[in-house]
């Protein structure tokens, strides 16, 4: 341990402790409230449709600002400075997608989860069941992501340094992540997201007016001060080192762009508001939200590198991770950095939490209502499963994140998010738009993007053979790029073509129904009451 | 519209729907978050118990309400509604996808030109990447104004003439 990293804890671990506590406290308090109407499965995975476009434009953003975003960003920004922006230009121009293509017509078709708009039309089983693998496999990595950030934060904030100590503390998180989706549900969750977007965008914000006053309000100098520290202001300075690298930028601007229309714990946000016309306002909502985090990012990352420096931020424990609650410290202190942390802390809990229902609501309405009990499973009981499967999703992303603790979250976010562009978005794109798209291409899509993501990423170097692999000592990669979108996401577009023609099944009349209700809204909700 | 959503309602086996009335308590600390937290006012989810009833000719059987969608389908009011919102959002997207990679483009295989200075330390890569952003403000302004002044009338209309035929 070098003395860098030992003199880099810093703050007051008790006063950092107080103020988790007290954000627990606060949201639980929330989280029980909501817990009052908690029955049945429509309010356990939807909140009952309650919510209207702007507090759900609220939570989608406190759902989608994970930590990757504001520990991720920040410091992937201070380290690398150009090249990290792209992260946030990638993740907003993303909501193009969700906002012109999918949410409106997904609302329209469907009503708790993915899988519902996709066998809409299909052999329903086979389908759910595939669109529930590819849900539950996109919402393990995107866990994966949060519960790691979590271990590296709380490293920096409470100064634990032991590797046991880490992964207590990422139980610790898996835990309350259960508890909140428990008690309660949907609209307990979006209660803690709506809250934790709000302290989010308010302590970025804060933070930004801070470095920018230090500099006299000169974004140039913030810039300047920044390169001077090491964060580059011309792209490359991560990826521009040879044509690999460069490829591996173009794959991950591909993954980031398509992915997130194709992320499940989004896509079920848009069923927590009654009508396609509040789920267009939600998204209209978070667009405007995250767009200004994304801008905040910016300042934060390279007023991190000039304030903080590079290679402070990279010895902390927690390293380009911990970039943020380090600015937080140099600006405001003990104070501003057990704040800025409650705020990071909220952040990695309102998403795991938000992650956790999409993934019981996927088990427990896809397989088990639907694909093992035909759709009508015995009274009560999808609830019970639901509940269930939260319990052991909780259980198995603490181990996941124990074991990821360490590894650059922003870049395990950008794994999920290939998942999803792969295994989710053309299945999506196709069922809504292409009258012709059957069971056999939905399938194919689903799996072979699946397949083909998790493959490639498992023999890519960030699996295996570099330093900074996750496993260090051995080699096994032979597909050279970190980020597989470039490949996978086209290979999976091209299945569902090839399963579709190649399949005899014609399904244009169901498909007419489903397009007029996509477009008009009609039937919206019907077609569930009459299962 | 309120009529639609009982059948959701019957379907969710006696649980309770009724809805807190006080939404969120109001503590001196809380009640900043109220109007976010609580439930919205302008969003019941309960309807009226019974729905409208149904006209006497309203399709049945699965064969007729799937004909009477096709129809709809096929309808010239149908046509025009595809057509316009697939004549907006088809070549929108594919406009911001191009224009953002061509930035991602630019920033991988011309990192020259996108470290020029334009002002200060502010570079073509840097207000290329905030044109991005306003690139997506832009977009969702234009097309939140497209749909309110074409999509939706042009939907409500086929829906409410869809509903008036008992086809829900």
């Amino acid at each position: 341990m070098s003395p860098l990293a030992a003199s880099a804890t810093v703050g007051s671990p008790i006063l950092n402790l107080a103020i988790f506590v007290g954000f627990v406290a606060f949201t639980l308090f929330f989280v029980i409230r909501a817990s009052r109407t908690n029955t049945g499965a429509a309010q356990m995975y939807t909140g009952g449709a309650a919510f209207s476009g702007r507090q759900n434009g609220i939570a989608i953003s406190g759902d989608y600002l994970s930590a990757a975003s504001f520990l991720g960003i920040a410091g992937a920004i201070a380290i690398y400075g150009y090249d990290g922006f792209l992260y946030s230009i990638g993740f907003l121009v993303a909501w193009l997608v969700a906002l012109l293509l999918v949410a409106e017509l997904l609302r329209n078709t469907g009503r708790f989860t993915m899988a519902d708009v996709l066998s809409f039309r299909m052999q329903e089983r086979p389908v759910r069941m595939a669109a529930a693998m590819s849900t539950l496999a996109v919402s393990f990595f995107y866990l994966l992501a949060q519960m790691a950030g979590a271990g590296g934060l709380v490293a920096l904030l409470l100064d634990i340094e032991t590797r046991l100590g880490q992964s207590i503390v990422i139980a610790v998180v898996g835990v309350l992540m259960v508890i909140y989706v428990l008690i309660g549900g949907m609209k307990g969750t979006t209660y803690v997201q709506i809250i934790k977007a709000i302290l989010l965008i308010a302590g970025a914000s804060l933070m930004t007016v801070w470095v920018l006053a230090e500099s006299g309000f000169n974004l140039s100098s913030v810039l300047g001060d920044g390169a001077a520290a090491g964060a580059a202001l011309e792209p490359g300075k991560q990826y521009g080192l040879t044509e690999t690298s460069k490829l591996d930028f173009v794959s991950l601007s591909i993954a980031l762009v398509l992915g997130t229309a194709g992320l499940p714990h989004i896509l079920m946000r848009f069923y927590t508001v009654p009508t396609a016309n509040e789920a267009r306002r939600s998204v209209v909502w978070a667009i405007w939200l995250i767009g200004l985090f994304y801008l905040l990012t910016l300042v934060l990352g390279y007023g991190a590198a000039a304030m903080v420096g590079s290679e402070k931020i990279l010895a902390a424990p927690g390293a380009a991770n911990s970039a943020a609650p380090l600015l937080a410290y140099e600006l405001g202190g003990t104070i501003l950095l057990g704040v800025i942390s409650a705020v990071a802390f909220a952040t990695i809990l309102a998403v795991v939490a938000g992650l956790t229902i999409t993934a019981s609501a996927s088990f427990a309405h896809d397989v088990y209502a639907n694909v093992i009990h035909r759709g009508n499973p015995p009274e009560g009981q999808e609830v019970k499963v639901a509940r269930r499967a939260a319990l052991v999703i909780g259980a198995v992303a603490i181990a996941g994140g124990i074991a990821a603790n360490g590894q650059n979250i922003a870049f395990l976010v950008a794994l999920a998010f290939a998942v999803a562009a792969s295994a989710n978005l053309p299945t999506i794109l196709y069922s809504l738009f292409w009258k012709r798209f059957n069971t056999r291409g939905c399938l194919w899509s689903i799996y072979g993007g699946l397949i083909i993501t998790i493959t490639l990423i498992f023999f890519s170097p960030a699996v295996s053979g570099t330093e900074t692999s996750m496993f260090v000592n051995s080699d096994w990669s032979w597909f050279p790029l970190k980020n597989p979108g470039l490949v996978s996401i086209p290979a999976s577009f091209l299945l569902g073509f090839l399963g579709t023609i190649t399949s005899k099944e014609h399904l244009e009349v169901k498909a007419a129904e489903m397009e007029v209700r996509s477009l008009t809204g009609a039937g919206a909700h019907k077609e569930v009451a009459e299962h | 519209m309120v009529g639609r959503r009982a059948p959701l309602a019957a379907r969710d086996r006696g649980m309770r729907r009724a809805r807190d009335p006080q939404g969120v308590s109001v503590t001196g600390i809380t009640a900043g978050l109220r109007g976010l937290v609580a439930p919205s006012e302008e969003t019941p989810v309960n309807g009226p118990a019974d729905p409208a009833p149904s006209p006497v000719n309203a399709p049945h059987t699965p064969e007729e309400r799937a004909a009477a969608y096709v129809k709809v389908s096929e309808s010239p009011e149908f046509h025009h509604l595809r057509t316009k919102y697939r004549g907006f959002v088809f070549p929108v997207t594919i406009g911001a996808l191009a224009f953002y990679f061509l930035y991602v483009g630019l920033a991988a295989y011309a990192p020259g030109f996108m470290s020029e200075k334009v002002v200060g330390n502010i570079n073509v890569g840097l207000i290329f990447g905030l044109l991005q952003f306003v690139m997506v403000f832009g977009v969702t302004a234009i097309y939140i104004r497209y749909a309110q002044r074409v999509l939706d009338p042009a939907a409500t209309e086929i829906r409410t003439k869809m509903e008036a035929e008992g086809l829900r």
